[in-house]
Parts: structure tokens; C-alpha cells; sequence
């Protein structure tokens, strides 16, 4: 699953930027690049939206669950292609070293 | 100055304040790409066609690579007590509308730390770095990361100035540098950078080494104009005027500054413009347009002299043999036979690499080094 407070979308050259900000640098995870909607929705999943307020900001009342299961799949294939950049390998290393910190500094 | 330069610096100065370029009409799109490309601002340019676009593209991509390369390598050594600071590249972007679109090639740290040098080094290379084999200059080690990317490790800003009592004033601010150094981030990736007077010297004087050899394009005008638009305090606008008064390139500063005031829409802060002649400007401004980025524009721009009398050469053919062989600097008696092989190696590299006459390079130089006298080098 996507932490989603480990990410940020940059507006740069005209198209958005999701960004893995907590990577360690190297290896290195490329940025991957959203449309606007695509933009807004990571966003307002990184203020902490739930996939249900989203799809209503998205869809309005009538098509909300629609809207939540075309959400879902967004999200899904960009895991898939964080995936294929290194994302998931990386983050496993990343939570495990800081889980090695956390019981070094108990 | 031909209307495409005219015309480049109007859209930089727009794009510089963030402004959109989107509706901007332009005359002759090839002429001004090809411009912006040699000057390394072609992505700023991006909302104005597809060549401009795929540029900016690029340039974010490489943005992002060299950010948490720099990231990796800076939080490396921090982690491991060893202070150091982002010198040019993502800490020169800072500030920029969109800082992905300011174009940089490698990764640049300064170890402000100087006793932890060797430790530094020794740190990058159990960490992927591999150390170049030729050193190139006196004042960094070249090494290739991960990714294919230079990363170039300082001991100083620049190398040594042609003048002592210069020299002395960057070896004790350099001595000052670690209380300097303050945390900046870019995209919620944070870096260490140095406080904005001592940026600026930073930047000062690394315009004055590409200044004084191959010259130097318009995007480090554009770093300037940036940094200078910042909000800078009483205390900050002083130091720095003190540390550029002692080095003695209150005129240098003076000059750039009335550039981008005149040419790139900057409001200067007090004190911080001097009282430059017009024509030394527009002549500066040319000698830029010449340039291209870091001197690439011309083979026959090689150096230009604290001064224009002839003594100064002879100056310039001193301190070049120290930097060529600077193990016998302490060995006078062989001084007479080093100044005749640099001078060799001078006419030399001057046939074969850059494919001029050494009259056409020494033409050139007495050009560019007629204004010298104007902006007072290295005289407090």
C-alpha cells in the first residue's frame, strides 16, 4: 500500500509529478507523471481523504461508487508502475532501517 | 544586441517573476531556441513550443535524479558528522518559480568541515562513488555516482585567485563556514545550503572563474537575479557587503547586479548596485550573449586580466604555471623553466584543442579586460 505522506505531486513543465520523497536517493525511484485529475486525487488522498470523500468530489452523489472503484484502479496501477521503478524494494528497506533506528535508540 | 537576445531576455525576465509565456507571440522560433539551448534556459521557455517543451521535460527528469543523489550524499554525510553544503544546482534553484526548470549536470558538495576531508572522501567511496583517476582541479575531487552522475566533492568554492590577499580573505571565510549552514528544500526533499550572503559570495565568485576564463552564459545571470529577489534582511544585505568589500569584488557585484537590473527586471537592494558606467554594462552583456553557457560559445575567450597593462600578463602566465604544477610552488629556481613550458603548453593547446591562433586568444583577452580597471578587482 502507498504511504501517502511519503509522496508529493510537484506541478513542473506543465504536467504533474508524483513524487516518492522519503526514497533513501540511491537507488533511485523515478517520479512518475499524472494527469490533473489523476493530480488532484493524490492529493487529496495525502491530506488524508478517504477513497469514499473523493469519489463523491469526483463522481458528485449519484456516481460516487462508481467513481470510487475507477479511484481504486488508479490507484492500483500506480503501484504497479512505482513498482516497476523500485518503489516497493526500496520502501522495505527504508521502513526496516528505520525500524532498526527505533530499536536503537530504545 | 541582435532582437532574439533582445526578445530571450524578455521572456526570462517574465519567466523569472512566473509569469506565463503561453500567448507570447515570437519572430524567428529557431533562432531563439537555438539561443536558449546555449545558454542552458531552453526550459524555461517550455509553454512556448514543442522543442522548448521536451527540453523542460528533460531537464525535470535529470532535476529529480540529481535531487536525491544530492539528498543520498549529503544526508551520508551529515548522518556521519561531517558538515557540508549543496553548492550550485538544487541549491541554486531555490527560489526559482518552478526550480526543476533550472538546468544543472552533476552534483556539487562543499565539505565546510576541512579537517574531515579525507574521512569525507572515504565515505563517498564505500558508498558507490568511484573517484575519477585524473583530478582536474585543486579545489575538488571529481566522482561518478550511480546513475551515471558526476558528483564533484569541494574543499573550496573555486580555485585559488591570482592574488594573495584574495586567497586569504576566502581561506578564512572558508575557516566560517560551518556556523553558515542552513536547511533548504525542494520538492519535501531537504538539503543543506549555505546562509544567503555567503550563497551569494558562493556565486559571486564562481562567476568570476568562468568570468576570467571561458566566460559565463545568461543562466547564471538568471541564479543571480533569483537569489537577489529573495527577501533579504538588514543583517544578511551587510555581511554580505562586508565579505564582498574585503575580497575586493564590490564592482564585480556592482556590475552583475546593474546587468540583471537593466536586462532581467531586478530591484536592486541598497548598496547593492554601484555606480557602473552604461557602456560597461552593455559591453558586459555582450561579452554574455559571446559566451554561451560556462564559455562554450568561443575557443579564442580564454582569460581576462585583473588589468589591461602588460604586466598582467605576465601575472596571468605566473598563476597559470602554479595551478598547472602546483607541487613546486615552494621551488623558485624552477619557476623560469615552468613558465616557459605553461607558455608552450598555452600556444600549444591553443592550435590543436581550441583550433585559434594565440594572437586571436590574446586579441580577445585585452578585449575583455579593458573594463577591469572600471570594476576595481580585488581592491577593497
Amino acid at each position: 500500500m502507498i504511504s501517502w505522506n511519503e509522496f508529493c505531486v510537484r506541478k513542473a513543465a506543465g504536467a504533474d509529478w508524483l513524487i516518492w520523497t522519503a526514497q533513501p536517493g540511491i537507488p533511485y525511484v523515478k517520479p512518475l507523471t499524472v494527469n490533473e485529475t489523476g493530480a488532484e486525487i493524490c492529493k487529496r488522498l495525502m491530506e488524508g481523504q478517504d477513497l469514499h470523500e473523493i469519489g463523491l468530489w469526483l463522481g458528485g452523489p449519484e456516481e460516487a461508487d462508481a467513481a470510487e472503484v475507477d479511484i481504486r484502479t488508479f490507484i492500483d496501477q500506480l503501484e504497479q508502475e512505482l513498482v516497476q521503478n523500485g518503489w516497493r524494494e526500496e520502501a522495505g528497506k527504508e521502513m526496516e532501517k528505520r525500524g532498526g533506528e527505533r530499536d536503537g535508540e530504545q | 544586441m541582435k532582437g532574439t537576445e533582445k526578445e530571450l531576455l524578455v521572456l526570462l525576465a517574465k519567466a523569472l517573476e512566473g509569469q506565463s509565456l503561453k500567448d507570447i507571440a515570437i519572430e524567428n522560433e529557431h533562432e531563439l531556441w537555438k539561443l536558449a539551448r546555449r545558454h542552458g534556459v531552453l526550459p524555461f521557455l517550455y509553454e512556448m513550443g514543442e522543442e522548448a517543451g521536451a527540453a523542460a521535460t528533460m531537464q525535470v527528469k535529470q532535476f529529480y535524479r540529481l535531487l536525491f543523489a544530492t539528498k543520498y550524499y549529503t544526508g551520508l554525510l551529515e548522518q556521519k558528522g561531517v558538515a557540508c553544503v549543496v553548492l550550485k544546482g538544487c541549491g541554486a534553484a531555490c527560489g526559482y518559480p518552478q526550480e526543476e526548470l533550472r538546468k544543472s549536470g552533476d552534483v556539487d558538495i562543499l565539505v565546510t568541515d576541512r579537517k574531515k576531508w579525507e574521512y569525507a572522501c572515504q565515505l563517498l567511496e564505500e558508498r558507490g562513488a568511484v573517484r575519477e583517476e585524473e583530478p582536474t582541479t585543486t579545489y575538488h575531487v571529481g566522482y561518478r555516482i550511480p546513475g551515471g552522475i558526476t558528483l564533484e566533492l569541494h574543499s573550496s568554492f573555486m580555485e585559488a585567485f591570482d592574488h594573495g590577499k584574495a586567497n586569504e580573505v576566502m581561506d578564512s571565510m572558508l575557516e566560517t563556514l560551518t556556523g553558515q549552514i542552513i536547511h533548504s528544500e525542494v520538492a519535501g526533499v531537504e538539503f543543506p545550503v549555505l546562509r544567503r550572503p555567503y550563497e551569494a559570495i558562493s556565486l559571486l565568485v564562481h562567476m568570476l572563474h568562468h568570468f576570467r576564463t571561458g566566460g559565463f552564459g545568461v543562466k547564471l545571470l538568471c541564479d543571480w537575479k533569483i537569489l537577489w529577489s529573495q527577501n533579504w534582511d538588514k543583517e544578511d544585505r551587510e555581511t554580505y557587503l562586508e565579505w564582498v568589500g574585503r575580497f575586493g569584488l564590490k564592482g564585480f557585484s556592482d556590475l552583475i547586479t546593474q546587468t540583471c537590473c537593466r536586462y532581467l527586471g531586478l530591484k536592486p537592494l541598497d548598496g547593492t548596485k554601484g555606480d557602473i558606467r552604461e557602456e560597461t554594462v552593455e559591453f558586459f552583456m555582450e561579452d554574455i550573449w559571446e559566451s554561451g553557457e560556462f564559455g562554450a560559445g568561443l575557443n579564442d575567450r580564454i582569460a581576462v586580466l585583473q588589468d589591461g597593462g602588460p604586466l598582467a600578463y605576465l601575472r596571468e602566465l605566473h598563476h597559470q604555471m602554479l595551478l598547472n604544477y602546483p607541487h613546486h610552488q615552494s621551488r623558485p629556481w624552477l619557476w623560469p623553466g615552468l613558465w616557459t613550458l605553461t607558455l608552450f603548453r598555452f600556444v600549444r593547446n591553443n592550435r590543436r584543442i581550441r583550433n585559434v591562433s594565440t594572437w586571436s586568444v590574446l586579441k580577445k583577452t585585452a578585449g575583455r579586460s579593458r573594463y577591469m580597471k572600471e570594476i576595481s578587482l580585488f581592491r577593497e
